[in-house]
């Protein structure tokens, strides 16, 4: 938060993107008769899209891939392992802690978009339903840590290894939900992207959020969500194991 | 004579800014090639959106999807151009040599100081797009129902170089301000939202939006008015203004420029 006016200027681009695919909607919808497309009112769809665009630009845009990529490539970790702390554990609560604060003040920028569009923002199908996207959210907060984790303990062999993360960034962006609903995918696309884990990011908790999946849905859907975790931690507790001892830092 | 010594003088400039640029991107491979394949993908995702979109109606505010795809074609080849140059340059590297008393060393270079701070990185990774954007000019071209006119191409090859100057101008105006804040990444953040929103026909704003983005800070110059100006649909009056609009800006950006560069006093220790 040392430099406010930088922050604030990137959640205003963030906004003005969120706000131009709203306006894109709204036009959608305008020329097509029937008053839902694809399963979507047009105030299902505009909750969609700033509660997709609202975790997917500010919850979600940490440089945490970046600071464990610097954090092996420049040395710092070997500050880190002279502390008794459990590094991993570091760099997870340094990203949660990450995300907390930009949701926050990205709830805050968002303000404006939501005034202009509350009358057309629909409500949680239940408190229930809110309880579990939310829950959905964090689901989505670990996978996301997860992807990024691992693109960057990769740095042990590689080096510098932001191009991984940049694919994910841009995959992200359709395969999470984050600007169409994966239900509106061409068929393959669809089947693929709702297999994958990177649809907890956005579309599975927006899903949960305006009441569209049952709650056997829901349970499978958390249960696919444990099962992708656990691979995921399986997979970063391996190449950490193996990229320590691979790690060698010089300087002072 | 001497003009020419001059333009010939700057172009070797750019090449040796290339082949720097080149170099430093290439050092690490791996990055070098997923990027292009990211960018290439990038392009591929867009064009899945509009799919995805036109598969459930047929015309956005009258845009249908070969044209809509046009719109998107030309804002990828106005955003390659911009990016390969001097996007990245003006609001991420400036600031960056600012802090570290890179730019206070370019300063005693017998060159132009803004062409240098423009052109400096190369982006190779970038250059790499021009094919997909071509791919998608040509798929979009077979999905429109205008007639080819050699006036109305003239008109869309003036607007797409009007389009970038304005897009330099606007740029090069953000990043003036790099001179009293130094750090200001965030300025790259907000225009690179604020153009990103060129991609999609400006028609689609309504009430207040609409005039601003068609008049006031109008990102139809960059995709939606020289579209309309390829189909024939756009007014001379409206060509007129965004040429005198964009020229006026430049000179703009440029005496802001020089009014930053007095008030400079070194970042840097």
């Amino acid at each position: 938060m040392a430099y406010r006016a930088n922050f604030f200027l990137e959640i205003l681009g963030g906004a003005a993107v969120s706000g131009a695919i709203l306006f894109l909607w709204v036009n959608v919808y305008k020329n097509y008769s029937s008053g839902a497309i694809g399963g979507y009112t047009l105030a299902e769809m505009i909750t969609y899209i700033i509660g997709a665009g609202l975790i997917f630009s500010f919850i979600f845009t940490t440089s945490q891939g970046d600071e464990i990529d610097d954090d092996i490539n420049e040395g710092f970790l070997s500050n880190y392992l002279l502390k008794p702390l459990n590094v991993n554990f570091y760099w997870l609560t340094r990203d949660i802690a990450r995300k907390i604060l930009t949701g926050f003040l990205g709830i805050a920028a968002f303000g404006t978009i939501i005034i202009f569009t509350s009358k057309y923002l629909a409500g949680p199908a239940s408190s229930a339903m809110l309880v579990f996207a939310l829950s959905a959210v964090v689901f989505g907060a670990l996978v996301h840590f997860f992807l990024f984790y691992l693109t960057s303990v990769i740095s042990f062999w590689l080096g510098r290894t932001w191009g991984f993360r940049f694919v994910i960034r841009v995959i992200l962006e359709i395969a999470s939900g984050a600007i169409i609903p994966l239900s509106f995918l061409p068929g393959i696309w669809k089947n693929i992207f709702e297999f994958l884990p990177l649809k907890f990011i956005a579309y599975f908790p927006m899903q949960i959020y305006l009441g569209k999946l049952t709650i056997l849905e829901i349970i499978s859907g958390f249960g696919w969500g444990i099962l992708w975790l656990a691979i995921f931690a399986g997979l970063s507790y391996y190449f950490w194991k193996k990229g320590i001892k691979h790690y060698t830092a010089v300087g002072s | 004579m001497n003009f020419v010594k001059k333009i010939i003088r700057y172009l070797k400039l750019l090449k040796a800014f290339s082949i720097i640029s080149l170099m430093d991107q290439m050092a690490y491979p791996h990055n070098f090639w997923l990027a292009i394949i990211t960018k290439t993908l990038r392009i591929a995702i867009i064009m899945l959106f509009f799919k995805a979109i036109y598969l459930k109606v047929n015309n956005i505010s009258g845009w249908g999807f070969g044209e809509a795809l046009f719109i998107f074609a030309t804002f990828s080849l106005i955003d390659f151009i911009a990016n390969v140059t001097f996007f990245r340059n003006f609001l991420f590297w400036f600031s960056k040599y600012l802090k570290n008393g890179f730019f206070d060393y370019r300063m005693v270079k017998p060159a132009n100081l803004q062409f240098m701070t423009a052109f400096q990185q190369i982006d190779f990774m970038d250059l790499t797009t021009i094919l997909p954007t071509l791919l998608l000019y040509w798929y979009a071209l077979n999905r429109m129902t205008a007639v080819l006119s050699i006036v109305n191409s003239i008109l869309y090859f003036v607007l797409l170089a009007n389009a970038i100057l304005f897009i330099y101008s606007f740029v090069l105006i953000l990043s003036t301000f790099n001179f009293w804040t130094i750090r200001s990444t965030g300025w790259g953040r907000f225009a690179a939202g604020i153009l990103w929103m060129a991609r999609y026909p400006t028609d689609i704003y309504s009430g207040i939006f609409k005039t601003v983005f068609n008049f006031i800070l109008p990102i139809a110059f960059i995709a939606t008015w020289p579209a309309k100006a390829f189909l024939g649909i756009l007014s001379w009056q409206n060509i007129l203004y965004s040429l005198v609009f964009t020229a006026i800006l430049f000179w703009l950006a440029n005496r802001f420029w020089n009014f930053g560069l007095k008030h400079y006093s070194s970042a840097s220790s």
